[in-house]
């Protein structure tokens, strides 16, 4: 106990020295739990990002853009076509109907039948492609499928007089709906989500479409993120009169640059880690020397090498340890700042393009501090630190033979 | 009283090679210590052995040739916990340039040796003091070393050399950095130590002037004691 006393006062001996290694090593220290910060929760973010949107290709007629100029239904053949491309595991097709009443105060509204059920409730309104919340009852779940369930806008509710419970006649289809959805789009709102097959026949009916095959777009499903551009490039291919649009192009780079960080952040953390094992390596080794003549001193008046060695294991211990701390505390005050610039425009863009996954990158934004993670890894720091510099000293203070070390000067 | 054997030297030589030379610093020596209460003095110039010799017998160091032979056992064959219990529990070392620990009290340096042997920390710190007052230092036991004068950290550097309660106190040099009459003072404590202690406390110096004081003398020349005295 008084050896560890004693080892914690050396560190007392030359403070501007001791002051000017822990301030280092805490800012290797810091700079290393922000980096591995930084990869962690990168990593998280493009994960979810590759998971939900970059797999999503968007085909529709060419010129084909919102209800403003129309939509325009696909060729027949185009789904059997996007059938037979390799990687494709699901697709999601939509129709969307003008339906013109000039009676109303929004004169035109959108019918859009969509299948599977469950796919995203695209809203089509100036070629926004946004995502809508659910506001009143609920979203559509499997066992919706063929039944004429319908989910309303807000606007299109209201033109309506349609509530949750309420149902909607429409060609002769009854059509009960079971939520309200809002997408902070006008038009977007004036909207309602029904089953394909009773869209189609609808816009069949309306002469909109030829026969109740047709559709306005599909959102093809690439089994990897990977495969997204192959995927993109056959559809350009085997497709004529179409707009091919991974539309989340900027997403992919996006998310590219999240790689980058994420790799540079992961090395970037090894490499800082390295640099405060060199830190702590020199000043022991440094320590060490300094103290020969103080080892063959405590040899000589009864010191073990046991004793020693444990003095300069705690000595190292505690330099780390104060590192750490300091590294942690450094951590906790630039994290917000760091987070910022590091992520900041990153998520910016993610935000504009969809808000659901700039949400996402944002909430983990706010993760981006203090934790009992972060407070683990620093610790596990400093005793990595510890364990590593005191190896040399160690060493040479027990290989050290005391009638030599008093010779030293 | 009893006269033990406390260290024997038989033809004990240690070798030191530098490049081409090899030095035989200690060459071919047979001696040994006893319990005698004497001051015994080792003399001789710079070079011809001294502190190798003074180091053989405080086991920092073995010999490359010979037998230092400490209570009937050869330690040559000891393994380092064994020298390092030999040194702490038998030998109190005194050096010229004092050696204390620089960031430790007068007291706390004198605490050392016993906080080695495991001594309770109470136990120890009345003994240092007890010391400290024997040696006319306790004034200045919480003084670090460096705002001590040279003859003070002596008598704390002999304090501690003391607190394990030593069979033998090896003094290499005491007096080499203090001027005459401090030096002479130190002699001469370490004289009344070796009386009223009853320890053999075994000397190196040049200094001539301190060779009257001391109850034997022995020169050393090239390695070789070549005369008793
Ligand atoms: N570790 C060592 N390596 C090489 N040579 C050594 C070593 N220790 C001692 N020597 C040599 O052995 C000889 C005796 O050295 P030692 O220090 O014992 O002499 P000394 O009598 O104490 O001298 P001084 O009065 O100058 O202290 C010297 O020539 C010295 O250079
Ligand atoms: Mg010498």
């Amino acid at each position: 106990m008084r050896t560890v006393f004693r080892a914690i006062r050396n560190i007392y001996r030359s403070p501007t020295r001791t002051i000017l290694i822990i301030a280092v090593l805490g800012l290797a220290i810091g700079i290393s739990i922000t980096m591995q910060q930084t990869a962690t929760i990168v990593s998280a973010t493009s994960k979810a990002l590759k998971e939900n949107i970059q797999t999503l290709i968007e085909v529709r007629a060419e010129g084909a853009t919102g209800m403003g100029r129309g939509v325009q239904p696909l060729a027949e053949d185009t789904v059997e076509k996007i059938e037979d491309i390799p990687n494709i595991i699901g697709l999601e097709k939509y129709l969307y109907v003008r339906r013109v009443d000039n009676t109303k105060k929004y004169t035109v509204s959108v019918i859009s039948g969509l299948y599977p059920i469950t796919s995203e409730l695209r809203v089509n309104s100036h070629g926004e492609v946004g995502a809508p919340t659910i506001v009143k009852g609920r979203a559509f779940r499997e066992d919706d499928e063929g039944n004429n369930a319908a989910i309303a806008g807000t606007i299109f509710a209201q033109e309506n007089n349609l509530d949750v419970g309420s149902s909607f006649e429409l060609d002769g289809e009854t059509l009960d709906i079971i939520g309200i959805f809002d997408s902070g789009f006008v038009f977007g709102d004036n909207q309602i989500f029904i089953p394909l097959d009773t869209a189609q026949k609808f816009a069949v009916s309306q002469e909109y479409i030829p026969d109740e095959t047709r559709i306005s777009q599909i959102f093809v499903v690439v089994n990897s993120v990977d495969n997204v551009p192959l995927v993109e490039k056959t559809l350009r291919e085997q497709l004529d009169d179409v707009d091919v649009l991974s539309g989340q192009k900027n997403v992919f780079l996006a998310s590219e640059a999240l790689s980058t960080i994420q790799r540079e952040s992961f090395y970037g953390s090894y490499f800082t880690v390295l640099i405060s094992a060199l830190i702590i390596i020199f000043t022991m080794v440094l320590i060490g020397r300094e103290r020969t003549k103080e080892i063959g001193i405590l040899k000589a008046i009864g010191a073990s090498n046991g004793e020693v060695a444990k003095q300069f294991i705690v000595e190292t211990s505690a330099i780390a340890i104060l590192g750490s701390i300091f590294g942690i505390i450094l951590f906790a005050f630039f994290a917000p700042f760091l987070a910022n610039s590091l992520l900041g425009l990153s998520t910016t863009s993610l935000t504009g393009l969809s808000g659901g996954m700039g949400a996402q990158a944002a909430d983990d934004i706010l993760s981006f501090s203090i934790s009992a993670k972060v407070i683990l890894s620093g610790v596990l720091l400093g005793i990595l630190l510890a364990i590593i510099g005191s190896i040399y000293p160690v060493y040479r203070a027990v290989k050290l033979k005391p009638a030599e070390a008093l010779r030293y000067e | 009283m009893s006269m033990n054997k406390l260290i024997e030297l038989k033809n004990v030589s240690k070798i030191f090679k530098q490049g081409d030379t090899v030095i035989r610093a200690v060459d071919n020596v047979t001696w040994s210590i006893e319990d005698s209460g004497k001051l015994i003095a080792i003399v001789g110039p710079s070079g011809s052995g001294k502190t190798t010799l003074l180091n053989l017998l405080g086991a920092l160091d073995i010999p490359d040739q010979g037998e230092v032979i400490i209570e009937g056992k050869n330690i040559s064959h000891f393994s380092e916990k064994q020298l390092s219990e030999y040194r702490k529990r038998k030998i109190g070392f005194v050096f010229q340039s004092y050696n204390l620990i620089p960031n430790l009290t007068a007291l706390e340096n004198v605490m050392l040796p016993m906080e080695f042997l495991r001594m309770p920390r109470e136990q120890a710190e009345k003994r240092a003091e007890e010391l400290l007052r024997e040696l006319k230092i306790e004034h200045r036991k919480n003084q670090k070393p460096p705002k001590l004068s040279g003859g003070e950290q002596q008598r704390v550097a002999i304090a501690r050399a003391l607190a394990n309660d030593p069979d033998i106190v090896l003094a290499d040099e005491p007096t080499g950095n203090l001027d005459s009459r401090t030096g002479r003072e130190i002699i001469q404590l370490l004289k009344n130590l070796a009386r009223t202690k009853n320890k053999t406390v075994i000397v190196v110096t040049h200094d001539e002037g301190i060779v009257e004081i001391v109850d034997e003398k022995y020169i050393l020349r090239d390695g070789k004691i070549i005369a008793q005295a």
